[in-house]
């Protein structure tokens, strides 16, 4: 194998490359929050900054405005908190998924992975139809007389909160199903063979089998959570932004590209943090 | 045995809910009023029509397309051989393995505002290939866990075979590797076509309006444009995607 080697490097060569890319942008992410702002007449060829300046102004700004103090609680809370719904939720319909068989499993695959993969604009469009002020559901409150107006749907927490779930439940399914795939069925028979009920089956067996796989959906579903960004945009009021939507609005509306970078280097911070919890856990 | 049927009917629900807006609103893109109320008895074809005879929908519909294609041929190509080098090294593909696996970890809106000062530095601001390369980077993962799996089938001996009459690592590669895994590599194109297509985050920052794609003009529309309008760009992106997903599924099945 050793006459090999070299061909074989050369194999890796586009891979390596795509990475360098990822590598790149994150460094230029990081270099970026560190420079000056040039304000609204600074656009050169770079950007709206100052290259080749060093400061922690970006940094020091941001610790001392209460208003982006606000925005990270705000996504941190809806990270966990959020997050932890949607893993139990897909825990849930993964078991059920699992149930099934042939075709049925593969439609049921296909409904969930549909959601993520189909626009994320085309999904939220969606569900500000239904949920919208003619939408069905309340032209249905309305018609039963339940309502004497619309009630208010959109634009508030509740809807950002539907709106991102939908968003963040179909990767978790995927993970969980394929966690769940690879349990031995033959252990939960002998389990129950032994004379445990399916509910101690499950928490004594199969849990404990695709834990390793419920914290990568953890880790994922905080991830998008905590990043979340199209959902409380188009959904939420201004009580609602979260850290992505700063980051853009930053970026683009005041111009501010090095105190948006820093920002995004807060929010890939605190995701680096929960990943390397969920490894020491392990 | 009735819990059994109510789970199961649980799931059904809870899948109905989720295909629900999406569904919705294909129906709506083909009322023939202005409101965005679904159509009864009559179905109208007009907003279809008028999507398509408005340049800025068309140009983002090509420009989509364009940007696809750059996206799948970088990410194929880096999947492929990133896949190809965690079966063949030993602590450099296990190294791998976790690298590739850094996008999805990492949220769009970050990428994108990482991107965005190294496409400027590039020099590949205001052209398709900056948003293509973001757009691979995102389906790297898919592509390459996608390729791996088909790798893992392929017999060993074959290669070993190819090597003894004298094939180098390359020629065994294009000759006796590829052959076999190209449904796989076809699955994970489509994948990232769909990916490339429907990436909304990157877009958002990297597109001037010359290279808006498809995503980047529904957007300001979404707020604004409260016609059917949307609904049917939405459609048709739609019905890319299923086609892309149920080829995804052929060719994984092929495998």
């Amino acid at each position: 194998m050793a006459v090999s080697r070299r061909g074989t490097t050369l194999l890796v060569v586009p891979a390596l490359l795509l990475l360098a890319l990822f590598v790149g942008a994150m460094t230029r992410l990081v270099r970026l929050s560190l420079c000056e702002g040039a304000g609204s007449g600074g656009f050169g060829l770079a950007g709206f900054y100052r290259p080749g300046t060093w400061t922690l102004h970006g940094y020091a700004a941001l610790l001392g405005d209460r208003y982006f103090r606000e925005v990270f609680t705000f996504s941190l809370l809806l990270g966990v908190g959020l997050g932890a719904f949607v893993v139990v939720a897909g825990l849930l319909l993964a078991l059920g998924i699992r149930r099934l068989r042939g075709t049925a499993r593969t439609l049921a695959l296909g409904a969930v992975l549909l959601p993520k993969l189909a626009n994320v604009l085309v999904l939220l469009y969606g569900l500000e139809l239904l949920l919208g002020e003619v939408g069905p559901l309340n032209r249905l409150l309305l018609a039963a007389h339940l309502r004497r107006e619309p009630l208010q749907l959109l634009h508030n927490l509740p809807a950002v909160l539907i709106g991102e779930g939908y968003l963040i439940l179909p990767y978790v399914v995927l993970v969980i199903t394929v966690a769940l795939d690879r349990v031995d069925p033959r252990l939960e028979e002998a389990a129950q063979g032994l004379g445990a009920g399916s509910l101690r089956t499950f928490a004594w067996v199969t849990l404990p089998l695709v834990a390793p796989g419920l914290g990568i959906a953890a880790l994922l579903a905080f991830v998008w959570a905590f990043g979340a960004f199209v959902g409380p945009y188009l959904l939420g009021s201004p009580d609602e932004i979260t850290l992505a939507v700063d980051i853009q609005k930053q970026t683009f509306e005041n111009l501010a590209w090095p105190r948006g970078a820093a920002e995004a280097v807060l929010l890939l911070g605190t995701v680096a943090l929960g990943l390397a919890f969920l490894r020491r856990r392990r | 045995m009735t819990a059994k049927k109510l789970a199961a009917a649980a799931t059904l629900v809870v899948l109905a809910l989720l295909l629900t807006p999406l569904l919705y609103s294909v129906w709506i893109s083909f009322s023939p009023g202005e409101l965005l109320v679904p159509p009864g008895r009559q179905w109208s074809l007009r907003w279809y029509e008028a999507l398509f005879s408005r340049p800025e929908w068309t140009a983002s519909l090509v420009q989509s397309a364009k940007v696809g294609a750059m996206a799948v041929v970088l990410a194929c190509a880096g999947g492929t051989s990133a896949a190809v080098g965690m079966a063949r090294l030993r602590w450099g593909g296990r190294l791998l393995e976790r690298a590739v696996m850094l996008p999805l970890f990492c949220p769009a809106v970050v990428l994108a505002m990482g991107l965005l000062p190294l496409v400027h530095q590039l020099g590949l601001y205001g052209s398709s290939l900056g948003i293509a390369m973001g757009h691979a980077l995102w389906s790297l993962p898919v592509v390459v866990l996608v390729v791996r799996r088909a790798l893992d089938g392929v017999d060993p001996e074959l290669q070993r075979a190819a090597r003894g009459l004298g094939a180098g690592p390359m020629r065994t590669f294009v000759w006796v590797t590829l052959p076999i895994v190209a449904p796989a590599v076809a699955a994970g194109a489509l994948m990232a076509f769909v990916l490339s297509l429907n990436e909304f985050e990157i877009a958002l920052f990297l597109a001037t309006p010359e290279i808006a794609t498809l995503p980047k003009v529904i957007w300001p529309n979404l707020r604004y444009t409260l016609t059917p309008l949307v609904a049917a760009a939405s459609s048709i992106v739609l019905l890319v995607t299923t086609l892309g997903l149920a080829g995804f599924a052929f060719f994984w099945r092929r495998r």
